[in-house]
């Protein structure tokens, strides 16, 4: 009788193991109990005994080489001269399947020996599934349990009720995932909204564009001139420059502030670094570099984290307002809506203004409701009147 | 010269051979790959399990460990459920949910192993003292190993026991090694029982090689704890002739100490014993065939046995909701 040796389960925890050490050689004569071949899991290296008396008929797997558990990596049979093909029936009662008669169409294939661990056979066997018909992809073709499993899920999936697509996440999907659930899980968030009249920044816009076509200038975006209100405000309230240490919290000198981009496979966060200190056409320089760079996938390690602060603007689309998911270890994010012609009231008078919906999420256990209260007031101080946003220079830094 | 019948004493052999053979057999299954989870095997141990078993009523119940299939054996559980819980199979006695690990009948008193080291110590205790609140004259046993003797639950629990003067036998199997840890690196005195003194309790060393020994040390303790006397501490000094585990080589251990304690293998002197008490060999080796039957018939069956059906995965997981 020929027996197949495996690998067996030995309480790795990792996937694979490393077959270290052959200590007997085929043709060997062995006895049950006795070692047979060392194995390097994560967890120990291993001697394994054979189970049976027996003669080392074939190996199958070298030392050396990485195998997956349940991996047949030798044969014993009775003698040396055992033919293989006498084990169709296999080494184990009521877990091997026997070969089926296959008509002989194609050459000679019932006489190969078709390789399996134990539990594949067993499973493929319970499913009906023949073993020909699997693609093995264990050392030397070998079939796995995890091959029945994948033939048995690609059988299911036709004419399923429940046909899905399921894919592995991406890296940058693993990213998100990671955070935004590190985010709402151990942030506390608390939400501040105001309505901001943006008729005044949109002029002051208007006249910047003007200006920057002039003098061949970058042409700061709405954007740009939120981006640079919430510097310069972040200025005024270091506290929302932090970071929550536990029993600490940590102020940063820099205000980096990080911008939210969708793509289309996801989003990412280019930080602009001191945008306090740039002017309204060199911060409009600065954001169109890092918005390119990140469409094209060719952002730098230098654009990328040290982030303190972050917007996210979806004023593109029809969206209102919406709140944002803090970007840890930050404690804040402002988030900006469309900007719509309303009706609004000014001076006990119906007027249309271009308003603008502004909500920020703050981390609690850092910022009170009044400190971020107060902050977003002071933003929309500036935007509202933003001549703020051009008296400010860049040597005036934090006090 | 002893007290105890021939059927007695053909029965404790019987458990022995059985233990020692069936565990050889679940390691030879494992290595064909056929054991998905773990194994902690009990060879070298059986005079323990099987000694104190032996001293109980079929009502007394025992707590076991991560390695429980010596006490399952020894307490009367079917080897056809053990072998197909071991499997993973829907009729293993945990449905194929346990694994080696925990392997329960509570219809012979063998309650849920607890893997989780010393943990069965307070559970067992809180066993006894039902027992007493509702005037049962029933018994508890705890089984654990030397490592356990080093958690806190150990002394929670024995001192709980003793100060409620509880119906509980506390057996340590000191096998030597916490996993891979000899016990004088974890202790500085050399007898787990030595401990019994500051609960105020008895603490008895016995030789956990010799099955008879273990006998009749555990039922003066088992009568002792069912006449009101309270717990008793037990240390049998014992060998695992296997690693702790799956994949556990042993080589923190020497050959010389291994030989040592193989020479004590506790089967081949208990087989002495009984040919000593004029117990033909025949005997002996026809009662050690009906063994291997047994054993072969257990495997066939948890080969044969159906896997777990997958819509059962939660069946008797929760509890349910009390009305």
């Amino acid at each position: 009788m020929i027996s197949e040796i495996i690998i067996p389960d030995l309480g790795a925890t990792g996937g694979d193991v490393i077959l270290e050490k052959w200590l007997v050689e085929k043709g060997e004569a062995v006895i049950k109990g006795q070692a047979l071949y060392v194995v390097a899991t994560d967890k120990a290296t291993v001697e394994v005994e054979a189970y049976r008396d027996g003669v080392v008929h074939t190996i199958l797997v070298q030392q050396g080489e990485t195998i997956p558990l349940g991996t047949v990596i030798a044969l014993l049979a009775d003698s040396i001269d055992e033919a293989s093909e006498l084990v169709e029936d296999g080494p184990v009662r009521d877990t091997t399947i026997p070969e089926p008669e296959i008509p002989q169409i194609t050459r000679n294939r019932s006489k190969e020996r078709i390789l399996a661990s134990p539990l594949a056979r067993r499973i493929a066997k319970e499913e009906n599934l023949r073993l020909e018909a699997l693609n093995g992809s264990g050392s030397k073709g070998q079939i796995l349990k995890r091959d029945v499993i994948a033939a048995i899920t690609a059988r299911e999936k036709p004419g399923s009720p429940f046909e899905i697509l399921s894919e592995s996440l991406s890296p940058m999907r693993k990213v998100i995932a990671e955070r935004t659930t590190l985010s709402k899980s151990q942030i506390p968030h608390f939400y501040t909204t105001a309505t901001i009249d943006m008729q005044a920044a949109i002029e002051l816009r208007r006249q910047a564009l003007e200006l920057a076509e002039q003098r061949g200038l970058s042409k700061p975006t709405i954007n740009d001139l939120c981006l640079r209100a919430t510097a310069l405000t972040l200025r005024e309230f270091s506290v929302l420059n932090s970071r929550f240490d536990g029993d600490r919290i940590s102020t940063y000198q820099d205000i980096n502030i990080g911008l939210v981009i969708g793509l289309t496979e996801g989003m990412l966060i280019p930080v602009i670094q001191r945008a306090d200190q740039y002017d309204l056409y060199s911060l409009a320089a600065a954001t169109q570099r890092v918005r390119q760079r990140a469409e094209a996938g060719q952002l730098r390690e230098s654009d990328m984290g040290r982030g303190t602060f972050t917007i996210s603007n979806l004023g593109m689309y029809e969206i209102d307002s919406f709140t944002a998911v803090i970007n840890p270890p930050e404690v804040g994010i402002l988030a900006l809506g469309k900007i719509k012609e309303q009706p609004t009231v000014i001076d006990r008078m119906f007027v249309i203004r271009p308003l603008m919906i502004a909500t920020l999420s703050v981390d609690h256990r850092v910022v009170d409701g009044i400190v971020a209260a107060r902050f977003l007031t002071a933003i929309k101080h500036i935007l509202e009147n933003p001549y703020r946003l051009t008296l400010d220079t860049p040597s005036d830094s934090t006090p | 010269m002893t007290n105890f019948s021939q059927d007695e004493l053909l029965k404790m052999y019987q458990l022995m051979v059985t233990i020692r053979r069936f565990e050889d057999r679940l390691y030879q299954l494992f290595l064909q790959g056929l054991v998905p989870g773990t194994l902690h095997q009990y060879q070298g141990q059986e005079a323990v399990a099987v000694g104190v078993c032996s001293a109980l009523q079929p009502a007394d119940i025992i707590f076991s460990t991560h390695r429980p299939v010596g006490h399952g054996v020894a307490k009367g559980m079917s080897l056809k459920s053990i072998a197909a819980e071991i499997m993973g199979k829907a009729d293993g006695c945990a449905g194929g949910k346990g694994g080696q690990m925990h392997l329960t009948d509570v219809s012979v008193g063998m309650m849920p192993s607890n893997a989780i080291v010393g943990a069965n110590i307070p559970i067992a205790t809180g066993a006894a003292i039902g027992f007493m609140l509702r005037g049962e004259e029933r018994v508890s046993i705890s089984f654990f190993g030397d490592g356990a003797a080093n958690i806190g639950a150990f002394h929670e629990g024995i001192n709980l026991a003793a100060v409620k003067n509880a119906p509980v036998v506390f057996v340590c199997e000191n096998n030597q090694y916490a996993a891979s840890t000899h016990i004088s690196l974890t202790m500085k005195i050399e007898n787990v029982a030595d401990r019994a003194e500051s609960y105020g309790i008895p603490g008895v060393i016995v030789d956990g090689m010799d099955v008879m020994a273990v006998r009749e040390t555990a039922e003066k303790a088992v009568e002792r704890a069912r006449r009101g006397g309270g717990p008793t501490l037990i240390e049998a000094k014992t060998y695992r002739f296997m690693g702790h585990s799956r994949g556990d080589p042993g080589k923190y251990r020497n050959e010389e100490e291994l030989s040592e304690w193989r020479s004590r293998d506790p089967i081949p002197k208990y087989r002495a014993y009984l040919e000593a008490q004029g117990i033909d060999p025949l005997t002996l080796a026809s009662l050690e065939e009906s063994v291997d039957e047994r054993i072969d018939e257990a495997v066939e069956h948890a080969l044969a046995a159906p896997e777990p059906d997958a819509s059962e995965t939660y069946l008797n997981v929760y509890a349910e909701r009390r009305k």
